[in-house]
């Protein structure tokens, strides 16, 4: 069991990640200050625990030390680079998600039929130019709404897959990069800022959409309802996913201590 | 009281008397020569020596007489020469607030409104 000035060094040691030869030298000058101060609270008669407690809260807050130390020691790039790196990551896994939801958007269409994920409407006509393409496309259709659909339900899972490939790309090509060009502990990714991140916008996504699904399908509405709710669930898993991640990563650096 | 802007000066003030000096002893000189009233979140106190060891201010070497390698900090030429100009620009700021505060501390309403060219004061117009 490590007191209160080990995991806070242990957590500076993890915020100062990739600051190489600065951040050691700051690690060292923080060991040295909290030691020093503990020393001189035994010396005035406090208990280890308190005396430890109470030189952490001198101290500050980690998190916000280590950025400036970032700052101080590595100028703007020690900021901006696990920003860069960190929104390379979160639009790969966005992308990801969107692809996703292409296949899941695949599947309710064939369960549910076309309509279900990419129908209009009530009221949305289209004029006769418009529906001879839309049969030129679907020539099986037997109504220009649902040829409609069927032609709709393909740009939804042709857009979503397309996105899909660009973030395998993205994700192969970070890989590459930092097995290549990025190396070192200094293109880290902040995984932990990450996780958040992505659990962000992955439970706002999936909330949003899904509950607007779900009002459509509590009135009764079911017409394209397939596009948003295949979105929701697929942003759902990911930000559960997400949480799962943010909170290992939070007990592996607890537990580390 | 808050620091903000002023921590470099004063960091660079503590290392002009004490000659050299450690994180820890700077903070404590702080504290102290300031009978408490500066009183900041220690940790800080790296990120502002740093980064005036890189403005080329203070320069810094391991000292081992202690039970624990610390870094010890002195002033530069070039700190020095800042810290001259700062003490200068500080003087001068505090001079201009005294003479502020020594201004007349009470003027009437109605001799402000005097001053404005407006003979009486008022009462609030009706809406």
């Amino acid at each position: 069991m490590t007191g209160p000035v080990d995991r806070a060094l242990d957590d500076l040691f993890d915020r100062l990640s990739g600051t190489g030869g600065a951040g050691r030298r700051a690690l060292a000058e923080a060991e040295d200050h909290l030691r020093s101060d503990v020393a001189e609270s035994l010396a005035r008669g406090l208990t280890a625990d308190s005396a430890e407690q109470q030189a952490v809260d001198r101290f500050g807050q980690v998190d916000g030390i280590a950025i400036q130390l970032r700052f101080a020691d590595l100028g703007l790039g020690g900021l901006l680079r696990p920003v860069f790196i960190g929104t390379w990551l979160v639009g790969a896994i966005g992308l990801l998600a969107i692809g996703l939801s292409a296949a899941i958007a695949e599947l309710m269409g064939r369960a549910f039929g076309a309509e279900f994920v990419a129908g209009d409407q009530e009221g949305v006509t289209y004029t006769a130019e418009r529906c001879a393409e839309y049969f030129e496309y679907v020539p099986r259709a037997t109504t220009c709404a649902s040829a409609a659909a069927i032609h709709h339900w393909g740009e939804v899972v042709d857009y979503r897959a397309a996105a899909g490939v660009l973030g395998l790309v993205a994700l192969v090509a970070f890989a590459l990069a930092r097995r290549w060009i990025l190396r070192g502990a200094l293109w880290a990714p902040p995984r932990t800022a990450v996780a958040v991140v992505v659990l962000a916008l992955m439970g706002v996504t999936g909330g949003l959409l899904g509950g607007w699904s779900v009002l459509q399908l509590v009135f009764g509405d079911t017409s394209g309802v397939g596009a948003n709710l295949s979105a929701a669930l697929v942003a759902g898993a990911v930000a559960l996913a997400a949480a799962v991640w943010a909170v290992r990563e939070r007990i592996r650096a607890v537990g580390r201590g | 009281m808050d620091l903000r802007g002023h921590l470099d000066l004063l960091l660079l003030e503590i290392l002009a008397r004490t000659g050299e000096a450690h994180g820890y002893a700077l903070i404590s000189a702080l504290k102290e020569g300031s009978e408490g009233r500066f009183d900041l979140p220690e940790g800080t106190v790296y990120p502002a020596l740093h980064r005036l060891e890189r403005s080329g201010l203070v320069s810094s070497s391991w000292s081992v007489d202690a039970p624990r390698r610390r870094r010890v900090y002195q002033l530069t030429d070039a700190g020095a020469a800042a810290l001259a100009a700062e003490r200068r620009e500080w003087r001068g700021i505090a001079r201009a607030v005294e003479l502020i505060q020594r201004l007349p501390s009470r003027i009437s309403t109605a001799e402000r409104l005097r001053n404005r060219g407006d003979p009486t004061p008022r009462p609030e117009a009706a809406r």
